[in-house]
């Protein structure tokens, strides 16, 4: 008796310590802006800040631009900061000269076509907004531009005769992006320059030159000094660093040794070749001028993904005829492409530091997709083409997807240095590429019908 | 060479890295209501028909037929806050269910000392609900999974103090998980999901041996080995872009059912008090990795589970005032699941159970038994999943069970 309503006692309490447990709050702090404020937010860049995606620039990629998802965490976390961006309607820019709009898209999955689909373009929608606008990315924009270009006539590209269309329908007439920028009297401001610098470099198969390293120091120290005397020492500035250009799908979906021979077919191209190139039954590389004359490529050259795909396959290039230098970057040319970022990249470093700016290594995360992609929730995004979800069908611009993964990393450092808490961004949510799927009788209706191997041949018809 | 990979092989890897729903939070230790109250601790008494599932020695001490049957429902409460990953302390809470595992027993005492039974019990079950459009959907959306255990049993009783007993035991089993497919940087109209219903059946033994070693100590000690289930069925993906290659059609694993164990020891302090303490193993290092094979591309889906063995401690008793029998137990179920492996199909962590309940004998050949379980599950966060799952966060779960058993004897 005494025993058991003992036993009654410490159950009795046991159960009520069980019960109080079970309150249910969220464990450690709850996100938002800490001591930053953010009345006014300008993101500074190129394509890569513009939203550029898929060859284009267009609204539905432009309102995924990592600043733009910045602002949105930003106001997600008690921030009431307004983020204006120069919006594409519809299928976005055109192709130069035309009313046909550049963007990329997956046309077809029988063949299947990737390319400009003959959609009419889209126009800017708010060129009349009474203010400069807080993305100030321009697509083409190079280092030199920040400091410099008023129009398309000034821009960097138009001293070598390329007049960049965008830089007129950005700034408006209303000044430089760093004149722009002053005026919205910022509190953030996001600066991240340099790519095309060294990217036109590389996908130009080395055609066109880099900025010399000197002269990048140079010009993006004047770009930090003007920055920070323009907006104070209150306000926090995040930089980007550049990543490794030849990581990118652009250069690593057509492999360079994608030459499959049976052992007829090399001995008569040994034959047709004199012996030179070694040609053996099974993998070989292609066939490729370079700088130093016609070489078989080994696996640190790289083919461009703009190679014509029907030329490789058809056409003997690679094989009967090398494949022409604009479309192939070779070990040579990739290594001063590696070069010439590591050097922007150590002055990048440099002038954060003197200019008390956030660091935010984009080259690492980019490194760290390529070696091992990143996951996240169960799904896996690599820096394949079109599979991997980070980069658009243009093989350089990041998806929505990808937009998201630099936002997060911007978001990572400003949480680490600006004493903010801000959530990430669910990538997850964020669109990929849109594919011309359709169920097979989907909504009671029939639909066009592509085999199911369809996407195996994409993936085929890129080697 | 190549570093583009066919879509449908990459769509297969990511696709269901699945985890069968089932581990310690979908075994099911709830047989009879009189074993609850006491917090299972039942083993070395083993006096009404779920000895079946506790000790089947048990029987060997029951002489008059009898006729047990009952049901527990099971209200399941569980929130996630996180992804860390994603540097949040979002709530997503799971869909509130109730499940309803039966029990059912015959004990036949067919001639002196030779005691036969049947019993009919739902040892694994249970399921988990998580909002479809949550960040985790390509992990975890909807999991449900039973098993039916069909256990003819026969005990002997050697002596006055020591009965044993051998079982087998038919198990059918059906499971059906449901979650969104990861379409890589492909962008569907609609997401696409996965569901895999699939069924299948297996076989068990066990024994037990119960020793009376005075008339207040008893000590007994049971095995049931781990079942093996052939489970087979069909996978569905909805919408279903045939594009993409997904394998629709038959599907095919093979899950293995931990063995466990109880040894336990009772002891009568009073004439009409009496306390028991169980410790059960249970065999989850059975379960290293989960593998659907899909008939359509005869393509393996693999995953890594690894679970470890664990136990259970319990500690229960029985006051009787007749006709009414209080009860209390407490017991704590260590998680088999490490840090690195937990996910939202199944979000364990140790837990800690309360348990009260009351019998009543109504005449002297029939009685009922209710019984209180509350279950806590410890606030667990975890900071080191492995790569296929990065899902990190605090797991916040606990569950009320209410159980009720009727016996006639004959």
């Amino acid at each position: 008796m005494k025993a058991s309503s003992l036993t009654v006692t410490l159950l009795a309490l046991l159960l009520a310590v069980l019960i109080g447990s079970c309150t249910d709050k969220a464990p450690g702090p709850v996100a938002g802006l800490g001591s930053l404020s953010v009345k006014s937010y300008v993101a500074i860049g190129n394509s890569l800040t513009a939203g550029y995606q898929s060859n284009g620039l267009y609204e539905s990629a432009q309102k995924y631009s990592y600043p733009n998802l910045i602002a949105g965490q930003i106001n997600a976390s008690g921030g009431t900061t307004t983020f204006v961006q120069p919006l594409w309607s519809g299928a976005g820019t055109p192709i130069a000269g035309t009313n046909i709009a550049s963007r990329y898209v997956i046309i077809s999955l029988v063949g299947p076509v990737i390319g400009p689909a003959g959609e009419p373009a889209g126009s800017p929608e708010n060129l009349t907004y009474q203010a400069p606008y807080n993305n100030l990315g321009i697509p083409g924009a190079f280092i030199y531009d920040f400091l410099n270009a008023r129009d398309s006539n000034t821009c960097y590209s138009a001293l070598g005769g390329v007049k960049n269309p965008l830089f007129t329908s950005t700034l408006r007439g209303i000044g430089t992006q760093f004149q722009q920028m002053r005026l919205l009297r910022p509190d953030l401001v996001t600066f991240w320059l340099g790519n095309n610098d060294v990217l036109g470099y590389a996908t130009s198969g080395g055609a066109v030159s880099v900025t010399a390293p000197g002269l990048f120091d140079l010009l993006y120290k004047a770009s930090m000094d003007s920055l920070r005397a323009a907006v104070g020492t209150s306000a926090s500035i995040v930089v980007a660093n550049i990543p490794d250009v030849t990581s990118i799908p652009f250069f690593n979906t057509i492999p360079s040794q994608g030459l499959v021979l049976t052992q007829a077919q090399a001995d008569g191209l040994n034959l047709a070749t004199g012996g030179v190139f070694h040609f053996v039954a099974g993998v070989n590389g292609f066939l490729a001028l370079t700088n130093s004359g016609v070489k078989k490529l080994n696996k640190n050259d790289y083919v461009l993904l703009t190679c014509p795909q029907d030329s490789l396959k058809l056409a003997g290039w690679g094989s009967q005829k090398p494949i022409p230098n604009q479309y192939v970057l070779d070990s040579a040319e990739a290594a001063m492409a590696r070069i010439t970022v590591a050097a922007y990249n150590s002055t990048i470093t440099n002038y954060a530091g003197t200019h008390n700016a956030v660091l935010v290594d984009i080259n690492s995360l980019l490194a760290r997709l390529a070696a091992s992609g990143l996951t996240y929730a169960g799904q896996e995004l690599t820096s394949d083409y079109v599979i991997g979800g980070v980069f658009s069908l243009d093989g350089v611009h990041p998806t929505s997807k990808g937009q998201g993964l630099i936002a997060n990393e911007f978001i990572r450092m400003m949480n680490s240095k600006l004493g903010t808490n801000l959530p990430y961004v669910d990538i997850g949510s964020l669109p990929g590429i849109p594919a011309p799927l359709s169920k097979y009788q989907f909504a009671g209706r029939s639909v066009p019908y592509y085999p199911p191997d369809a996407l195996r041949a994409l993936q085929i018809q890129l080697y | 060479m190549t570093r583009v990979r066919l879509l449908g092989e990459i769509l297969l890897l990511t696709l269901i890295v699945a985890s069968v729903a089932l581990a310690g939070g979908f075994q099911l230790n709830e047989h009879g209501a009189n074993a609850m109250s006491q917090a299972g601790a039942f083993a070395a008494r083993a006096t009404d028909g779920s000895a079946i599932y506790f000790n089947p020695a048990g029987l060997g001490f029951q002489t008059t037929p009898s006729i047990m049957f009952g049901a527990t429902g099971i209200a399941f409460t569980s929130s996630f806050y996180g992804p860390l990953q994603a540097n949040t302390n979002q709530k997503y809470e799971q869909a509130k269910q109730i499940f309803t595992p039966v029990n059912g027993y015959v004990v036949y005492p067919v001639m002196d000392r030779l005691t036969i039974g049947a019993g009919v019990n739902n040892q694994y079950g249970l399921g988990t609900e998580w909002p479809s459009t949550w960040p985790g959907r390509d992990l975890a959306e909807k999991t449900d999974l039973a098993t039916w255990f069909i256990t003819p049993s026969v005990a002997y009783r050697v002596s006055d103090q020591l009965s044993i007993a051998v079982e087998g035991s038919y198990v059918a089993g059906s499971v059906k998980l449901t979650r969104g497919v990861d379409t890589r940087g492909i962008q569907t109209p609609a997401p696409v999901n996965s569901t895999l219903d699939m069924t299948g059946h297996g076989f068990a033994f066990g024994g037990g041996i119960l020793f009376k070693a005075t008339p207040e100590l008893s000590i007994g000690v049971s095995y049931r080995s781990k079942v093996k289930v052939d489970a087979s069925g069909t996978a569905t993906f909805t919408p279903d872009y045939t594009q993409l290659s997904l394998p629709q059609g038959g599907v095919t694993a093979t899950i293995t059912l931990p063995a466990t164990g109880f040894a336990g020891i009772a002891y009568r302090f009073m004439k009409n008090f009496e306390l028991e303490a169980d410790y059960q193993y249970i065999g989850w290092s059975s379960y290293q990795t989960l593998a659907f094979t899909f008939a359509a591309n005869n393509s393996v889906v693999a995953s890594a589970k690894n679970y470890s063995d664990t136990y259970i401690l319990r500690i229960g008793g029985e006051y009787t005032m007749a006709p009414w029998h209080f009860r209390a137990g407490y017991l704590y179920d260590h998680t088999p699941v490490s840090d690195a492996y937990s996910e939202p199909m199944l979000p364990d962590a140790n837990r800690n159970g309360l348990n009260v309940g009351l019998g009543y004998d109504i005449a002297t050949h029939w009685n009922v038994s209710v019984a209180y379980f509350f279950l806590k599950f410890a606030d667990r966060t975890v900071q080191t999943t492995v790569p296929a799952i990065s899902f990190d966060g605090t797991y916040h779960t606990y569950a009320n069970l209410f159980g009720a058993d009727i016996e006639f004897k004959f």
